[in-house]
């Protein structure tokens, strides 16, 4: 069993980070990345055992990534928990919550925050349809090939080329517009900031 | 551009092919409202492949898979539109972008280990764990909230007593056991539901007072009251914690 489970947490290790990018695609944005990969991880443990076909993997594993990240867009659509971390366990406010009584996660190792830039690039390219959001995504990871790419979406490679050279030109397309919609309001505000400072010029003076 | 599409597939355009048997755009026309390019939206593609082979051109560029062919178009086309150098660059730099963005889903991911689970199967009953025990904390909190402003005025919560469950004389001599009576009087006071299969182990560590290991888990026991209100735990302006009431969305059972 500890031989199952070494395996099992290997596998896990080194299919992790292709699984967060597909969650990214799919999940609604309010939704906690790190809860959907531990649900991706309980998943995988309690179903290993049915996947018939080794080959099969990839696209199964993405299939329950998937699930995952749009049941929990339907759980946002549903409306809000009545459930908090923040509510003590017992009914007295002294009692510690339930963020306080939840294991520590691992720590979390410090990365570069993403510049402002990046991060609207990202919301960008989540609007795209998700034949082309999704392989953007996993090339972005920058590990994996084509052909691995292929092996996850269960497409040709020359599929994979195609959309993700098709879907870096939407996505420069709507850079491009957002950049130009962003100069058009500085331009605007440029213009009025005069009238702006002589109003509080003359309020003073008055 | 004379051999530029030697390594790609036979399309008559020298376009690799979608799966799907549609044709690629050559125009870089705008999406349509669902996010799909126009070639996908079924419009018309006579056109040229130019922009299209720009395109994978660009992609294949900024990925480091051109070769000499792709070099020589590039400049080739470069000679006749030199803003394919400002296409190149923004594409790489949206790549170095995205990249950088995906780096906080990646850093969760290298978090995120695989659970060790020990399952032991109570009762055999068919709930679906996962999905239900979010809704099993709420209740169980709103359940609370309910108890506490009613008072204890509530109907059919923990009035059932041995005795009152028909189990006279039920004697305790270990934890489960114990557990056990509660599980049995409780069912039939119609308090207890029964008792997830999973155990779900939130922390083990080699055994401190001797060989194996010590495992903290959560055993799960699903319990049913009947409440005259639902509260949910809110914050007033003073910061301090209140009890507003709310309403609860019917969730249908799944009980196999």
């Amino acid at each position: 069993m500890a031989g199952d489970h070494a395996a099992l947490a290997s596998l896990w290790q080194s299919n992790r980070r292709w699984v967060a990018a597909v969650i990214m695609a799919h999940k609604p944005a309010r939704a906690d990345l790190d809860d959907l990969l531990q649900d991706v991880a309980m998943t995988l443990l309690a179903k290993i055992s049915q996947l018939q076909e080794p080959a099969a993997f990839h696209p199964w594993l993405r299939m329950i990534a998937m699930n995952a990240a749009r049941l929990a867009g339907r759980k946002h659509a549903a409306g809000p928990r009545l459930s908090s971390l923040d509510a003590p366990i017992t009914p007295h406010d002294s009692g510690p919550t339930l963020a306080e009584r939840a294991p520590a996660r691992p720590h979390a190792p410090a990365t570069a925050p993403a510049s402002d830039e990046a991060r609207r690039l990202m919301e960008l390219a989540l609007e795209l349809h998700e034949d082309y959001r999704e392989p953007l995504l996993l090339r972005a990871i920058n590990e994996l090939s084509y052909q691995q790419i292929g092996s996850i979406l269960g497409l040709p490679e020359t599929t994979i080329e195609t959309r993700i050279a098709r879907g870096r030109r939407m996505l420069r397309e709507r850079a491009h517009a957002a950049q130009a919609a962003t100069s058009r309001r500085t331009s605007v505000e440029v213009v009025t900031e005069p009238h702006a400072a002589r109003i509080s010029v003359d309020s003073r003076t008055a | 551009m004379t051999n530029f599409h030697h390594n790609l597939p036979a399309d008559p355009r020298g376009l690799p092919a979608d799966p799907r048997g549609l044709p690629a755009d050559p125009r870089g026309l705008p999406a349509d409202p669902r996010g799909l390019p126009a070639d996908e939206a079924g419009a018309d593609t006579a056109a040229t492949p130019f922009a299209f082979d720009r395109d994978l051109l660009i992609s294949r560029i900024i990925d480091a898979r051109a070769g000499d062919a792709e070099w020589d178009s590039l400049r080739t086309i470069a000679a006749r539109d030199s803003a394919i150098w400002d296409d190149l660059a923004a594409a790489r730099r949206d790549a170095t972008d995205l990249t950088a963005a995906l780096q906080p889903a990646l850093a969760a991911a290298d978090r995120t280990a695989m659970p060790r689970i020990v399952t032991h199967r109570a009762g055999g009953l068919g709930f679906s764990l996962r999905r239900h025990l979010g809704w099993a904390v709420a209740a169980a909190l709103a359940m609370v909230a309910a108890l506490q402003f009613s008072d204890g005025q509530t109907t059919g919560i923990g009035n059932a007593s041995p005795a009152a469950a028909g189990l006279p004389g039920v004697t305790t001599r270990t934890p489960e056991q114990a557990l056990a009576d509660y599980l049995d009087i409780g069912r039939q006071a119609g308090r207890v539901v029964g008792e997830m299969p999973e155990r779900l182990v939130i922390e083990s560590r080699p055994n401190p007072a001797g060989p194996g290991y010590e495992v903290l888990y959560i055993r799960q026991l699903i319990e049913r009251a009947v409440v005259s209100d639902v509260f949910r735990i809110g914050v007033n302006e003073a910061g301090k914690k209140i009890y507003v009431p709310s309403s609860v969305p019917v969730v249908p059972s799944s009980v196999e």
